[in-house]
């Protein structure tokens, strides 16, 4: 099938919008549909734990389509190969979805199109470049700020008069003119890692970038530079998270309670600035320390007197 | 009654503890300077002799209290005072030095057994572009001794920097496999 429909029954509203975002996200561009018709369903999740849940599922018993997936909190059933737990989870579901389209052509791939984030259109794209052929150059825009890329230093300066505002990072990568050669000394020179950190930042607006598996755990090598680039709080919370644990895009969102977009821009700014490295498998989740929950209050109340304006984007500013 | 709750400064001499507390602490901080006579007053008029004190008042009416330690060694037995009980340690380290790694080091050695039961970041001070190790440096540096502690490069006396450094601190803090058992009982 070329379009994979998928729709619920008798499930909570709850958890019918979170398979209705789940499959928006991470699957419409694959081509896969959320339809509120069950009858036009090429899968169905169905409450088994409801008596109208159970019924249903009874009824299409025997039929070849649509293909079931029970949404059950009874464990026993879920030895069943197409069955998924509450509370629902991004990963578990997925891979269920993705199981129970049998490997059907596009079924195994994951928002796809645009709405991707591909570095290559945007200035991210250009810096790259430049350092993969070991090339020097000042990168110009008739309305923007001026930037050198010091690729065998691997460090940046802004050339010239105008200051770099975030909007340059989400130009087209064709509107750059690039002047290579000999950089002026004289500038204020910065990390390299700092300026990638940033494009992608910027550019990347909550999308998964093209090429991500969604299966791959990933792990942290290091801390970014947060007093340098720009963050949100939680951005802190996926960092130490992913701090000498590996996991998967949507395990640090269920872990950390992170919007999957938020996942998305910290992840595409680490794997520009060469923190992110793959792993082979998920780390099993720590226990549970039996004074967690007072520290948490504890933190949260101290997080709160820190932050003040919490859930802007802080620090490293925008030079 | 509750324990306090504080979050320690420590690190090398001139790496700007006292400047960092005075960046965020609510009142003006109470620093125990004295003339530096040794060493130390070639790098700066006046030294912590027994600690800098500032605190940040929270939404509950509690408040958080910022020590720093002296830097010399000599006053080490400070360390062990303040260290006690601490929800977490801002080490800050000073680039310019001859070994900052080698400085780091000896920090991490003595605070180690509280560190192990909270968390703690290291902040590098005094410029990225000096002679000193990288950020990359200080990150290989620290997984050698199998730890992962969060380093940025950091100004302390910009507000928003030490903030960032305490909030990292305690984004730590919240995934921290430690016990816990250090951190004061609210």
């Amino acid at each position: 099938m070329s379009t994979i429909n998928v729709a619920s029954a008798n499930l909570d509203p709850e958890a019918a919008r979170f398979v209705h975002s789940t499959v928006a996200t991470y699957l419409s561009g694959a081509g896969w549909n959320f339809v509120s018709t069950p009858d036009l369903a090429d899968i169905l999740l169905v409450d088994l734990d409801t008596p109208a849940g159970a019924s249903a599922w009874a009824r299409l018993d025997g039929s070849r389509r649509p293909v079931r997936v029970a949404v059950t909190a009874d464990h026993g059933r879920l030895a069943s190969a197409l069955a998924v737990g509450k509370p629902l989870r991004y990963s578990t579901l997925l891979s269920t979805l993705r199981r129970a389209a049998n490997g059907e052509p596009g079924a195994g791939e994951v928002a796809g199109g645009a709405s991707r984030f591909d570095p290559g259109k945007h200035l991210l794209g250009v810096i790259q470049g430049l350092v993969a052929g070991g090339r020097s150059a000042v990168v110009d825009h008739p309305d923007h700020a001026a930037v050198a890329i010091d690729s065998a230093r691997r460090r940046w300066a802004v050339a010239g008069d105008r200051p770099l505002t975030p909007d340059i990072f989400r130009l087209p990568a064709g509107a750059f003119e690039m002047q290579m050669g000999p950089l002026p000394a004289a500038l204020d020179y910065r990390p390299l890692e700092e300026l990638l950190y940033r494009a992608a930042w910027h550019a990347s607006n909550g999308r998964l970038q093209a090429g991500t598996d969604l299966s791959t755990p990933l792990r942290l090598r290091r801390w970014p530079d947060f007093t340098r680039v720009p963050y949100r709080p939680i951005h802190l919370r996926m960092a130490a998270y992913l701090q000498g644990r590996s996991a998967t895009p949507l395990t640090i969102a269920e872990r950390t309670g992170a919007a999957v977009s938020d996942v998305h821009d910290l992840l595409n700014a680490c794997r520009a600035a060469g923190l992110i490295t793959e792993a082979r498998s998920e780390s099993r989740p720590p226990p549970e320390q039996p004074s967690a929950a007072s520290r948490e209050g504890l933190l949260a109340r101290i997080r709160m007197r820190l932050l003040g304006g919490a859930g802007k984007p802080r620090a490293g500013g925008d030079r | 009654m509750s324990a306090e709750i504080k979050i320690v400064f420590t690190g090398t001499v001139g790496a700007g503890k006292t400047t960092a507390i005075a960046s965020v602490s609510d009142r003006p901080p109470v620093a125990t300077d004295a003339l530096a006579t040794d060493d130390t007053g070639a790098l700066k008029p006046t030294t912590t002799v027994a600690l800098d004190y500032g605190e940040m008042r929270l939404p509950d009416g509690d408040k958080l209290r910022l020590y720093g330690t002296p830097g010399q060694h000599r006053f080490r037995f400070m360390w062990e005072i303040l260290a006690k009980g601490a929800l977490g340690f801002v080490i800050l380290v000073d680039n310019t030095r001859p070994s900052p790694l080698e400085d780091l080091a000896g920090y991490l050695d003595n605070f180690g057994p509280w560190i192990e039961r909270s968390a703690a970041v290291v902040g590098v001070t005094h410029g990225e572009y000096c002679r000193g190790p990288d950020l990359e440096q200080y990150h290989e540096f620290i997984s050698r001794r199998e730890a992962a502690h969060p380093v940025m490069f950091t100004d302390p006396r910009q507000p928003r920097h030490v903030i960032t450094l305490m909030d990292t601190l305690l984004a730590a803090l919240e995934f921290s496999t430690a016990s816990a058992d250090g951190a004061p009982e609210t």
